[in-house]
């Protein structure tokens, strides 16, 4: 019987020569829509990653049901445009920021990435992402009566997306807000009113924590805690305390309180004010925010900056806090999650800070709540790149046409769109839009996006120690005016023209 | 004259042809290797040559690429962030070769001494099984652990009566450092103690018979006799916990992401953040090649310095 099967080394060898070529293959970057077959094969490709609005199917841990709304869309798109094939994004857990900006480096993003209209000044000129000027100058096709796309939207809204050198590069469509939702059983048992004045408050919150209950619900764990409470607590103090030094930081134009974005103070401005001494983390009034901010974390959860950050709406939805500072993204779960056992509100305002409390107090608080939320998209160079931003933008340009947006920010349930014919939008949101256009937004550039990403780094971690007492106020001034005055002059270094106004 | 000229190259081509020919003879090998030095070349050699290239330049990633020659090495000198970030580093080092050298070695000489062959194996394969856990999800079982509110070790010392020794483990600016090096306690399920264990059955059985005839007690054998056979052992897993020490910061990155502040804080993740949060590349990269440098000069000493007087080799 003779043996026909490979020898040894000729096995070796084609072993060899095959796993060479099987790494080498993988090695390759595959081209869009290579996994396709047949006529399918041809169809362009636009991925979008689309943050909060990503459809998903409900899991049996749900409480709510998820997005699903771009599905419908995507099938309806799908209908006029068989030849574009469309891919959602798994939504990213944690470290978006760091993902995002890995993506755009590598020039592996998607076409369409969701963006914060904060981190526009900083990242403008390094070209990941599109000036949609031109595309917005020109109509809708899926909008009729309206002579651009740009006209589409609220102003305000649109141009929120507008970097320092006065092109659009951010497609916004929705608007959002805050509230203290309070436990209205827990007040009405307590015989409280919703307080109108801080000293109010304070009497309110000191009956609650008597009671045994946490007065109000809050997180500085640096993940998700303290850039989220941090930021707004901060941003809404400081436009109170600085009022009346808002000419002298904008460099002598006085500056009105407006829910519309590009009339506040914007980095360029914040950057020049840092140079010159007219905002510095040593300012009494950024002491008397500190103080203001360390008094109320007496009315925190214990242990309030290890707190992780889901346990905020936990302690409140169970019973075990009075209030919690809760956004309009949660307009969905509050109302529909079996947690939730009591009789709910949300405070029409925050209590003002009236001189009583502080020297630098008087002026009603502004709305923490502003434009773009869910709904704030890049066009990456890279869709350019891949030849689809043609398709990128007429997918964005259906998505915006006000029936389809309001389809999908009404599913999600938690942002008001954005749009001028807000016909079919849930009425729940009405709240925190009113809220918005009544009290406007702050005027100081929140510390998010005033200055570098390590600035603001430095910001929640310092921030956190001071909360927690591991840092006293006047080191935590001292440390923050040197990492403001090192950002500011980076800044300025990257950005010479931002040195005048 | 041109025989005296011709005479070197003929050498060198004496010399020459016979490696040649024995390239030729083990070109299946040679082919086999190609692929692993390709890859190696790619994904290892290159980007830490980058790393070391970029070190010198002021670049973002994207739009800015300065030359500033030592510049970043020299910020790195004054970044108060680093020098903490390295103390942590340094912390965290020592207590995981401690670690590292105590429990793992001490389950590998326990189960080397178990008689009954069956349980040695059994208990060996007890320590395998956690091993193919994925590490995340052991990261995301200790956050539960130390959650505050409803974690199971604050809920276990109130279920002995102990509510006073609750902390907010993670979140504690004194205790958050230990928490992290607790994680995995008891240390024993990992790669260390298979290590240790392949070291113990190696040694030669001519020895352990001999120490038993001159009348070496269990623990003598232990001091005497395993644990120098097992040096070479020792040091492997010294260089790789001093490895994964510098390099890993995915625990940190997971659980505390450096805080609470910068209580937890390792260079690892500092340069992370440099370079994915902040777009400081080049800095980035000065990081990396300070810990690359530093690393290789520990496994230097580590190899030249950590030597017993009695280091035998199994036959």
């Amino acid at each position: 019987m003779s043996h026909n099967g490979l020898s040894r080394r000729r096995f070796l060898q084609l072993s060899g020569a095959t796993g060479a070529a099987l790494t080498l293959a993988a090695c390759v970057p595959s081209a869009p829509g290579d996994d396709m077959a047949g006529p399918a094969a041809e169809a362009r490709v636009v991925s979008h990653y689309a943050q909060g609005l990503t459809p998903r199917e409900r899991l049996e841990t749900d409480r709510w049901d998820p997005p699903q709304a771009l599905w419908t869309l995507e099938e309806a798109y799908k209908d006029l445009h068989p030849d574009v094939d469309l891919e959602f994004i798994e939504s990213v857990a944690s470290g978006y920021d760091e993902w995002m900006v890995t993506q755009l480096t590598a020039g592996t993003a998607p076409e369409i990435l969701w963006y914060q209209r904060g981190w526009i000044a900083r990242d403008y000129e390094k070209n990941w992402f599109n000036n949609l000027d031109p595309y917005l100058s020109q109509p809708n096709p899926y909008v009729e009566g309206y002579d651009s796309w740009k006209d589409t939207f609220q102003g305000p809204v649109i141009a929120s997306g507008t970097a320092p050198d006065g092109h659009i590069y951010l497609i916004t469509g929705d608007i959002v807000g805050t509230g203290f939702f309070y436990n209205k059983s827990k007040f009405d048992e307590l015989g409280l009113a919703v307080p109108e004045t801080w000293a109010e408050y304070e009497v309110a919150q000191q009956a609650i924590a008597d009671s045994g209950t946490t007065p109000f619900s809050v997180s500085y764990h640096l993940q998700g805690g303290t850039p989220l409470y941090g930021s707004w607590t901060t941003r809404v103090f400081q436009d109170v305390l600085y009022d009346h030094k808002m000419a002298q930081i904008s460099g002598g134009t006085p500056v009105s309180r407006t829910w519309k974005p590009g009339e506040g103070l914007q980095p360029p401005a914040m950057v020049r004010a840092i140079r010159d001494g007219n905002y510095a983390a040593t300012d009494p009034e950024w002491l008397e925010m500190l103080r203001l901010m360390k008094e109320w974390s007496v009315h925190y959860p214990e242990g309030f900056w290890a707190l992780p950050s889901a346990d905020v709406f936990r302690l409140w939805a169970e019973g075990e806090a009075a209030v919690a500072w809760l956004g309009s993204w949660m307009n969905k779960p509050v109302r529909n999650d079996p947690l939730i056992e009591f009789e709910w509100g949300i405070f029409p305002k925050m209590p003002t800070v009236t001189q009583e409390t502080s020297q630098y107090g008087g002026l009603g608080f502004p709305a923490m709540a502003g434009v773009g939320g869910v709904f704030q998209y890049i066009t990456t160079t890279v869709a350019e790149e891949r030849g689809v931003l043609d398709d990128t933008i007429d997918w964005l340009q259906f998505l915006t046409a006000p029936p389809n947006l309001i389809e999908a920010l009404n599913d999600h349930g938690g942002f008001a769109p954005g749009v001028k014919d807000t016909s079919g939008a849930d009425p729940t949101l009405a709240v925190y839009t009113d809220m918005l256009v009544d009290f406007g937004a702050e005027r100081i550039e929140p510390f998010d996006s005033m200055l570098t990403r390590e600035f603001v780094d430095a910001m929640w971690r310092n921030l956190q120690q001071f909360m927690a007492g591991e840092l006293s106020a006047d080191e935590m001034s001292s440390i923050m005016q040197q990492e403001m005055e090192l950002a500011a002059q980076q800044l300025l270094n990257e950005h010479p023209d931002w040195a005048e106004a | 004259m041109s025989a005296t000229l011709s005479t070197p190259s003929t050498g060198q081509s004496a010399v020459a042809r016979p490696r040649i020919a024995r390239i030729a003879r083990y070109r299946t090998a040679y082919l086999w290797l190609i692929p692993t030095f390709a890859l190696l070349l790619i994904f290892n050699y290159y980007p830490a040559l980058s790393a070391l290239y970029h070190s010198l330049f002021q670049w973002n990633g994207a739009n800015i690429k300065l030359f500033v020659g030592v510049s970043n090495f020299v910020d790195l000198w004054n970044d108060p962030l680093w020098w903490e970030s390295f103390t942590h580093l340094i912390i965290l080092t020592v207590a995981l070769v401690a670690i590292n050298l105590t429990f793992p070695l001490g389950a590998a000489a326990m189960i080397f001494h178990l008689w009954n062959l069956r349980a040695a194996y059994f208990y060996r394969v007890l320590l395998v099984v956690p091993m193919v856990v994925p590490g995340l999800v052991i990261l995301m079982i200790w956050m539960f652990i130390y959650s505050p509110n409803i974690g199971l070790l604050n809920q276990s010392l109130a279920l002995v009566g102990l509510e006073n020794l609750q902390r907010f483990w993670l979140g504690d600016f004194k205790l958050a450092l230990y928490a992290i090096i607790f994680v995995g306690f008891p240390w024993v399920a990992g790669i260390g103690t298979l290590i240790y264990l392949a070291g113990f059955q190696a040694i030669p059985s001519e020895l352990m018979d001999s120490a038993v005839i001159d009348g070496a007690s269990t623990w003598q054998r232990l001091a005497f006799v395993e644990l120098p056979m097992v040096l070479s052992q020792i040091k492997l897993v010294v260089i790789l916990t001093v490895i994964t020490a510098f390099q890993n910061f995915t625990i940190v990155l997971v659980m505390t992401n450096g805080g609470p502040g910068t209580k937890t804080l390792v260079p690892g993740l500092h340069l992370y953040k440099a370079a994915m949060a902040y777009n400081r590349m080049g800095y980035a990269c000065a990081i990396g090649t300070v810990l690359f440098f530093l690393t290789l000069v520990l496994t230097y000493l580590n190899h030249r310095y950590l030597r017993s007087s009695v280091e035998f080799t199994g036959s």
